[in-house]
């Protein structure tokens, strides 16, 4: 993947959309990251003689109803929501790459039955097959990364098969086929490095899809369970207190909602550099446009 | 699209072939089905752990669970119960809520209208305004109302329906108290619901229908009617627009389909009495019966809404050969 891709990477940091994007995601993430250095306050140590304070110098985001310091389990909570939805994008990644590869290389029977298998995952809304997973096999963080990227996969296997079945034409891998090389290793080689500019756009569109699903999981009840700080159950914890004390939810939202406009403006500022045909591909038909749209936001919709 | 295109499409071969298509489609829907109610059916039981106690819960006494694992046929062999389980599914027989005794498939149809109804009246929105500011934008591509649309629409989406639901709720329950933050009763209480579910579909189509219109205008038809004389206000609507419909259609139908069956937050945040609620609260009182039941009717009604937008699609299309 040495000249054309990362000299496409290079060419991002000219948009100054994407550069703010990544900017505002890598200081959300540096800051979760460093959530005991930076806050000084246990994000589960109760404190009811200061509970529901609005913001302050000691406390920027106020506490929650138990009277713990919001701010630090706003910065901890992004530790949970956004590497849990990296992870599971990295799961549905490895499934994605994995199975979309060999049926798109493969053909016939193969892809044949790893098809009617997605068909099946595909008859079920997104949401809908994350909930039941995590209702199922349980709402550890371990169990939700899985549930969440087994939802997320059958986006990336139907995209990089198609990715791959473009590739596997060209005379390039028919002369590589003709001198003797292994499967393997064209598909290592020569198939993965040359479809990259699909795969990196849509795992960056589907980290979006992820932490929405990730945060309504917690919202719903059924991911992180309080008092585990996560941006969702935070939400689903602040409730109660809409009418009151609005700042409580303010702030998790807000994160959710910047996190997905981020994700959502590199993913396509990627697309759009890495992949000169995207205009052919929305003209190939709505449905195939669908499919590559929607891990971005499409993906996603509770 | 002129009227000759669409009669000679609808009659004569083209109509037994979209039959034949219908058919087969339909056929190979059952495949799609069964394939999700086993993925269900090893969920279930592939847990450690015993599947009685799964769907009883954990205090039970022994002669309930003796009577339920009869009741059930769990103490049969596994591929006999598979079979039964499938036969039931077929016949829409999902067995009965052990939360409320009642039938699955009865709760869940009490429930069902109300999906319908939340479901309908945010694509009324979607399509409404989506339609509208796709075509506003569409007409002045690259300038300041385009690029607004093109703004919006991106950080509409990304917005958590939860969050947006909340903040509705904030704004004109608590605030101004001029609509109810959630339950049901009055045309009043689907408003707010409506509106943070239509943000979605909203967003998609306002953008396919942006970039269906630029395509179409760029289309020799589109500046044959311009050069025929035709105003443009009825060249816009009558060629460009119609033209787009195909793409919009699809967009539209899809999420109609994730509507039917994904309102699950939605329903949540204002306490919307639809199936999507229906599976929230049985996750929580663990009655998995009735979880199993509505995630396989979800699935049927969204395997059923693609085929019928598929449908659709053919139909309208008449570049698409059955």
């Amino acid at each position: 993947m040495k000249s054309p891709i990362l000299a496409r990477l290079l060419i991002l940091t000219r948009k100054r959309s994407i550069l703010v994007a990544l900017s505002i995601i890598i200081a959300i993430a540096l800051m979760s990251g460093a959530a005991d250095i930076i806050s000084k306050h246990d994000p589960y140590r109760i404190d009811l003689a200061n509970k529901l304070t609005p913001p302050s110098a000691e406390h920027p985001m106020g506490t929650d109803q138990l009277g713990r310091d919001l701010f630090s389990r706003t910065l901890y909570g992004g530790r949970y929501t956004l590497l849990l939805s990296a992870s599971a994008i990295a799961l549905a990644l490895l499934i994605g790459v994995i199975v979309g590869t060999l049926s798109g290389y493969y053909g016939g029977w193969v892809d044949m039955g790893i098809q009617r298998v997605v068909d099946i995952l595909m008859a079920f809304p997104t949401i809908i097959l994350a909930i039941t997973l995590a209702a199922f096999i349980g709402s550890r963080p371990e169990t939700l990364v899985v549930a969440v990227g087994i939802a997320e996969s059958p986006f990336m296997i139907r995209v990089i098969r198609a990715a791959v079945l473009g590739v596997r034409s060209l005379p390039y891998i028919e002369a590589v086929k003709l001198m003797g090389y292994g499967d393997l290793y064209i598909i290592t080689r020569h198939v993965v490095p040359n479809i990259l500019y699909v795969i990196i756009p849509q795992a960056t569109l589907q980290i979006g899809s992820a932490i929405l699903v990730i945060a309504a999981l917690g919202f719903l009840g059924i991911g992180i369970r309080p008092p585990t700080p996560e941006w969702g159950s935070m939400l689903n914890e602040a409730r109660t207190y809409l009418m009151d004390y609005p700042h409580l939810l303010l702030f998790p939202g807000l994160m959710i909602f910047i996190s997905i406009v981020c994700f959502n403006i590199i993913g396509e500022g990627l697309r759009e550099i890495m992949d000169p045909r995207t205009r052919m591909m929305f003209r190939a038909g709505v449905r195939g446009s669908l499919g590559l749209q929607r891990g971005g936001s499409i993906g996603r919709h509770p | 699209m002129s009227r000759s295109t669409w009669q000679r499409h609808i009659s004569g071969d083209s109509l037994t072939g979209l039959w034949v298509y219908v058919i087969k489609r339909l056929i190979l829907a059952v495949p799609t089905i069964i394939g999700a109610a086993t993925l269900i059916f090893f969920l279930v039981r592939v847990l450690p752990g015993d599947p009685v106690h799964l769907l009883a819960g954990e205090q039970t006494s022994p002669e309930v669970i003796a009577r339920l694992r009869a009741e059930f046929g769990l103490d049969k062999p596994i591929y006999e119960q598979y079979l039964l389980y499938l036969r039931s599914v077929f016949m829409l027989d999902f067995g009965i809520s052990y939360r409320t005794y009642t039938p699955v498939i009865v709760e869940i149809m009490s429930r069902f209208p109300n999906t319908l109804i939340l479901t309908a009246s945010s694509m009324a929105i979607a399509i409404a305004i989506g339609l509208s500011l796709g075509v506003l934008a569409s007409l002045r591509v690259g300038g300041i109302v385009d690029r607004a649309i093109l703004v919006f629409t991106s950080i509409y989406v990304s917005m958590p329906v939860f969050w947006l639901g909340l903040i509705l709720i904030y704004i004109f329950s608590i605030n101004l108290r001029i609509l109810p933050a959630g339950g049901i009763g009055s045309p009043a209480h689907l408003v707010l619901p409506s509106l943070a579910l239509s943000h979605t579909p909203l967003s998609y189509i306002a953008r396919i229908t942006r970039s269906s219109m630029i395509e179409a205008f760029s289309q020799d038809h589109f500046r044959f009617a311009i050069a025929r004389g035709i105003p443009r206000r009825n060249a816009i609507l009558n060629h460009a627009l119609r033209n787009s419909m195909i793409n919009i259609v699809t967009v539209i139908g899809y999420f109609t389909g994730v509507l039917l069956g994904g309102a699950v937050v939605t329903e949540t945040v204002f306490a919307w009495p639809g199936v999507g609620r229906l599976l929230i609260e049985s996750i929580a009182a663990r009655d998995y019966i009735m979880v199993q039941g509505i995630v396989i009717f979800i699935t049927i009604v969204f395997v059923l809404v693609n085929l019928v937008v598929d449908i659709i699609y053919r139909l309208i299309d008449p570049r698409v050969r059955l």
